[in-house]
């Protein structure tokens, strides 16, 4: 099993865990992608875990977690960014908890988005999460 | 708010400042405690995360360059906080960051109930901005020409070329040139301290 860079098997077998148990009802495939999967981060460099959904589930979550805001708002432009990007942040997600707990288990920081199947962000290389 | 409206809320923050900075700068302002990269307040546990998105290029296009700004805080009120309390403690975060000199946008659903609307599209942000560093109406004389800036209840005289390149710097930072000289002056009256 290929690890992300600068992680240990136990460290990444716990986050897996966790991710599975707290994201799981989003997606299941899950990724790491960016520099430690690349192999070229620093020492300062995050960890970007991705849930990867197809189109329809991503337009779904768009729906759920946007509402309907004011097409005058900041909002509402962060709604559109999201979907001519195709990833959905963390935040937005309701995934909040989920970023922090990483965070804190692996001493670094850690990034954690939805990303629409074939969209901008869905750029490998990737490392799934067991 | 409507009930059951969702609370979340993310600002956008544009600021030549490092993340660790930032980080102090957003407990300073809420009076909150720093763990690892949230601050912990009595109303909120907030986030500071770098934008992934981040583009110097666009993030200076109007009105969406806010899209591209270097960083985001997020937050969601603490359960058993009553909503106006968590959105009058927005609304000061954000009128706290753009004291600094900060550009920052507010992205929510109460947007329409923070200072300035949040700050997008906000054509007022600049006399808020200006009223901060500048102290009352009474108190200020507004100059047309930059040359000259009002500083509370001090006047100085700039040159016209140290003028000229300020005027040039707030305008590519779209920031009015007092929040520059008063973030400008914070910054060497710290260094003097240290």
């Amino acid at each position: 099993m290929k690890i992300p860079q600068g992680l240990t098997k136990a460290q990444f077998d716990d986050v897996a865990t966790l991710l599975r148990s707290e994201a799981g009802h989003i997606g299941d495939d899950i990724l790491v992608h960016g520099s430690r999967a690349k192999g070229n981060a620093s020492a300062k460099s995050d960890i970007d875990f991705a849930i990867r959904v197809p189109h329809e589930k991503f337009d779904a979550m768009i729906k759920s977690r946007f509402g309907s805001p004011n097409p005058d708002s900041a909002k509402f432009r962060t709604m559109q960014h999201a979907v001519s990007t195709g990833k959905i942040q963390a935040g937005e997600a309701g995934l909040r908890a989920v970023r922090r707990e990483l965070q804190k288990r692996l001493g670094m920081k850690a990034d954690l988005s939805v990303i629409r199947t074939g969209g901008h962000f869905d750029q490998g290389p990737y490392i799934p999460i067991p | 708010m409507q009930p059951n409206q969702n609370l979340y809320c993310k600002i956008l923050i544009s600021t030549d400042v490092s993340e660790d900075v930032l980080l102090k700068k957003v407990a300073s302002i809420t009076s909150g405690r720093i763990d690892q990269w949230t601050v912990v307040t009595e109303w909120s546990e907030i986030d500071v995360v770098s934008n992934d998105d981040f583009n110097e290029t666009k993030s200076g296009e109007v009105p969406d360059g806010f899209l591209f700004y270097p960083y985001y805080i997020d937050m969601e009120p603490d359960k058993d906080v009553f909503c106006e309390k968590y959105i009058s403690e927005v609304g000061s975060l954000l009128k706290g960051l753009w004291e600094q000199g900060w550009k920052a946008v507010a992205a929510c659903d109460f947007e329409h109930e923070l200072p300035e609307k949040g700050g997008y599209r906000a054509p007022d942000l600049n006399h808020s901005l200006k009223s901060s560093v500048i102290g009352s109406e009474e108190e200020r004389q507004i100059p047309e020409d930059h040359s000259d800036t009002n500083t509370g209840k001090k006047a100085f005289l700039v040159d016209e070329l140290l003028a000229g390149r300020l005027t040039e710097i707030a305008e590519s930072k779209q920031t009015p040139p007092e929040a520059l000289i008063e973030l400008w002056l914070k910054e060497k009256i710290l260094e003097a301290q240290a």
